[in-house]
């Protein structure tokens, strides 16, 4: 489903070269459910950024569906992106001027697809984070386990395949993070959404199938 | 999701107040300003009534004459006119009047200071006024040098209020005028046929027996059609020849132009003898025009920049759900478009209110400003242009950001 080749990842300024990844090999299949741990820094969310074609790396080879992404021009990757992911953040990213409501709805406006049929899918999802009660509400009239699960509808809405999720459960207590995690396991089981999630939480990365190290950019097993 | 973009557009306008307000007021003072400007402009120089014989009117209003010591530039006597205009043939027919002049009247036992004019009986063909009451006075009334006046609406109620003032007579220290006629001052909208009280020219003491070439008269000249225009300057220019031979001596050189109410506006903006007076003169104006718009494009610009670089997370986000650049540049064109049209709409409800106190305050004694329609949608469509120019530039310069980037920017 998604394969990594010797990806290199090395951020350039006048004075410094940093390698934030280094030669990393990964394969991850149809529908599963994976973590990717480290301390800071070790380039967690480089290598999330660049499953979700966000970021490219300096050298290496990503294929994803078996196309090689990095290939596609722009308007291609928006496309793909638009399609195939779906992202989660830690600082949930949902844009304050807009409802819950059509915060969801976001990615379905890059797709051809109705007015009415964008509401119908946006309320579906967050039927199943269970927030169909709030769609009028602002992102600041929410809190953060609200606000994750807002950020969680928006990107199931357009049923990705892949669910890239970057420390979704970082700002948040315990018990909010055990209902996140929930969510998420339960897409990955009755969807069949592949899910990389990246975490500093030992707790959740041991409920995922698959854990991937990283320390200083390479891959530790 | 163009109803996306309105709504979001609509909110980050109301949310960025002070910015809101900034390129609000900028767009709405150059609108303002354009359309007031343009309507006086348009008012000044064009007929009243499209299709009115001032259409094909030229007009005579300065002679220059040049002698050994003397150089003068003047409005020109009835008597030159008489001597070397009156003779022309190709004009249809012509009208001589003199500027208007200021003289005291007495009404309910006040003195009212007023603007008289005196005119031929041709001046009333030429200019066509509707009377609301009574009748312009005719070729006998002016050979016999009757003392009859025709009078503004205004007029008529300043001295006789309510009641009708035909055949009622206004009091002045060169006699006593019977009205005969009223026209509406608001159809007056040449500056050179404006006055409170118009008499014939013939009643006038001393115009009529100057003799020297320059005085305050104007020609108006009507030709058969616009085709007769180089016809009627070339009659116009052997005229002023016959004029230079006979004042040789006093003068060597006696020059005048003619031309329509455009040409004759340019000529004083840009002196006499250009060749091509009409050109130069809207070339400036449009000059004008792209200069005054320029100055708050640019404000527009910056503004836009900076918020455009606030919502670098938005940015990155919708980035990130599939949006590309070129969508995003589409969503800041509709955010712009909107800002310049809720501008356009306030100048156009401001301009109407301005114009419309300015014309029922009779500040401008010969006025009746309207909201050009036509001038004002080329106006806004300029506007929009450097609306866009504005959004496009910023909005193209950011959609181009890294969505990583974008993301760290601002947490949203």
């Amino acid at each position: 489903m998604i394969q990594l080749t010797n990806v290199e990842k090395v951020y350039r300024t006048n004075t410094v070269e940093t390698l934030a990844l280094k030669d990393i090999n990964i394969s991850i299949d149809e529908g599963a459910l994976m973590s990717v741990m480290g301390p800071s820094g070790s380039g967690k969310s480089t290598l999330l950024n660049i499953i979700g074609l966000l970021d490219a790396p300096s050298k290496g080879d990503v294929e994803i569906e078996g196309q090689a992404v990095m290939k596609l021009d722009n308007r291609a990757m928006a496309r793909f992106r638009n399609s195939k992911i779906g992202f989660i953040f830690q600082s949930y990213h949902l844009i304050n001027d807009l409802t819950v409501l059509d915060n969801v709805e976001l990615p379905l406006l890059y797709r051809r697809c109705s007015a009415s049929n964008r509401r119908k899918k946006a309320l579906a999802a967050l039927d199943k984070v269970g927030l169909n009660a709030r769609t009028k509400h602002f992102p600041t009239q929410l809190s953060g386990g609200q606000c994750q699960r807002v950020a969680i509808a928006r990107a199931i809405v357009g049923e990705p395949d892949i669910i890239l999720a970057d420390e979704p459960t970082g700002n948040l207590d315990s018990a909010m993070s055990d209902e996140i995690m929930s969510i998420l396991m339960n897409l990955n089981k009755n969807e069949k959404t592949t899910i990389v999630m990246v975490t500093h939480n030992h707790e959740l990365a041991r409920k995922t199938e698959k854990i991937i190290r990283l320390h200083d950019g390479s891959q530790v097993d | 999701m163009l109803k996306n973009y309105i709504k979001i557009a609509l909110k980050v306008l109301m949310r960025r107040k002070f910015f809101t307000f900034v390129s609000l007021f900028g767009i709405t003072f150059t609108l303002l300003v354009l359309t007031i400007v343009i309507s006086g402009l348009v008012h000044t120089m064009s007929p009243a009534r499209p299709g009115s014989k001032l259409d094909r009117a030229l007009f005579f209003e300065r002679i220059l004459l040049e002698g050994e010591n003397t150089a003068i530039s003047s409005l020109p006597s009835y008597h030159f006119l008489d001597s070397y205009i009156r003779p022309m043939t190709t004009p249809e027919t012509m009208s001589f009047h003199s500027s208007y002049g200021q003289t005291d009247t007495y009404a309910n036992n006040k003195k009212l200071t007023i603007n008289i004019k005196y005119c031929d009986n041709v001046f009333w063909d030429i200019l066509e006024f509707d009377f609301l009451e009574g009748r312009p006075f005719g070729a006998a009334e002016v050979s016999n040098a009757d003392y009859v006046a025709v009078i503004t609406d205004r007029t008529s109620e300043k001295i006789f209020e309510d009641s009708s003032p035909i055949g009622k007579y206004i009091e002045t220290p060169s006699g006593n005028f019977r009205v005969m006629g009223v026209i509406r001052a608001e159809d007056i909208t040449l500056q050179q046929s404006y006055a409170d009280i118009y008499v014939p020219l013939t009643t006038s003491t001393g115009a009529l027996t100057i003799d020297r070439p320059f005085s305050n008269y104007h020609a108006l000249i009507l030709a058969r059609g616009k085709s007769d225009f180089p016809a009627i300057k070339e009659e116009f220019l052997r005229a002023l020849d016959r004029a230079k031979e006979d004042m040789k001596g006093e003068f060597n050189v006696v020059e005048g132009t003619i031309g329509t109410q455009t040409d004759v506006i340019s000529t004083y903006m840009f002196g006499e003898g250009s060749e091509d007076e009409r050109a130069k003169f809207f070339a400036a104006l449009v000059g004008l025009m792209i200069l005054f718009m320029i100055f708050p494009a640019i404000n527009l610009v910056n503004l836009n920049i900076s918020r455009i670089i606030e919502r670098s997370s938005e940015i990155g986000i919708r980035k990130a759900f599939g949006a590309s650049s070129m969508t995003l540049v589409g969503q800041f064109i509709v955010e712009n478009v909107i800002l310049t049209l809720i501008g356009g709409a306030i100048a156009f409800v401001l301009a109407s209110i301005i114009l419309s106190i300015v014309t029922d305050s009779g500040l401008i004694p010969f006025g009746k400003f309207t909201v050009n329609l036509t001038v004002f949608l080329y106006s806004l469509l300029i506007c929009l242009f450097f609306g866009l120019l504005s959004g496009v530039l910023p909005a193209w310069k950011m959609s181009r950001l890294h969505p990583v980037d974008a993301l760290k920017g601002v947490e949203a």
